[in-house]
């Protein structure tokens, strides 16, 4: 069958799909993890007033 | 830290979405995979908005009720809303680049969401700048209101400025304009990334209040 000239081929972007994706995943992943460490060292902090 | 039973559901919640939109979503034909940004952008700007409206309300609120747990809320919510708004202001550049040819114009849209972003960044410097927690309550919850003020803006840009910016699909009055798979896939996304946030937004007031415990609070309410 020939090929129908008038047809669209889907471009090729995908590197900037996955850089997005990666990106989102960098942020939420690194905030997450940066929140979690300022927890741990607020519960490890020496002379911590409250007991719970 | 012990993950609890919520942030877990957020991040399985957000791979199933992800898993989705990478092997069940199909391509667009026009834009190819760039766009299925649409699924990381769009959502994470929902949740900016709904993490900066709940700044708003909280700090009217606060400045009626003077209630230290509503401050504490906002504070939260403001600083997650700045996470999710640093992924929509990343994620947008990269879908433009391929389809607008630019990475960044100064649409009014475009423009409009950096300067939330600026306005939120400056109300953790100013909480960060005042040490005397009523004064650092109250001075905050004037710019968290204003900040909140430019969300309603920043929605109907698109429809009172000439703008490169795509109307919403979703948001909008009628149906929405996307084909079904596609449309289970954004709702999928929006309900996922909204618990993240949920879950960022209890662990973020968590340390907010470990951390007022452990300083001395002759300051507030003086």
């Amino acid at each position: 069958m020939r090929p129908n000239p008038w047809r669209r081929s889907v471009p090729d972007n995908s590197v900037y799909y996955h850089l997005a994706y990666v990106a989102a995943t960098l942020i939420y992943a690194g905030y997450s993890i940066r929140l979690a460490m300022k927890r741990n060292s607020l519960k490890s902090r020496p002379g911590r007033t409250h007991t719970p | 830290m012990k993950p609890t039973p919520l942030s877990l559901a957020a991040i399985a919640a957000v791979l199933a979405t992800f898993v989705r939109v990478i092997f069940f979503t199909p391509l667009e034909a026009v834009q190819g995979p760039a766009q299925k940004i649409l699924y990381v952008h769009a959502p994470s700007a929902w949740v900016a908005f709904m993490a900066f409206g709940l700044v708003g309300l909280t700090s009217v609120l606060y400045l009626w009720l003077k209630e230290e747990r509503l401050d504490r809320v906002a504070e939260s919510s403001a600083e997650v809303g700045i996470v999710f708004t640093t992924v929509v202001l990343i994620t947008g550049p990269l879908w433009g680049k391929p389809i607008w040819g630019a990475y960044w114009t100064w649409d009014a849209r475009l423009t409009l969401t950096l300067f939330l972003w600026f306005v939120y960044v400056a109300y953790i410097v100013l909480r960060g700048a005042i040490d005397e927690r009523d004064m650092r309550a109250r001075y905050s919850a004037v710019l968290g209101i204003l900040g909140a003020l430019l969300i309603p803006f920043i929605h109907l840009s698109v429809y009172l400025f000439r703008t490169l910016h795509p109307r919403p699909i979703l948001m909008k009055p009628g149906a929405p304009s996307l084909p079904g798979e596609m449309l289970t896939t954004l709702l999928l996304a929006f309900a996922s990334f909204t618990l993240l946030y949920v879950a960022l937004l209890r662990a973020r007031y968590r340390y907010a209040v470990e951390r007022d415990e452990a300083q001395p609070v002759e300051a507030f309410g003086a």
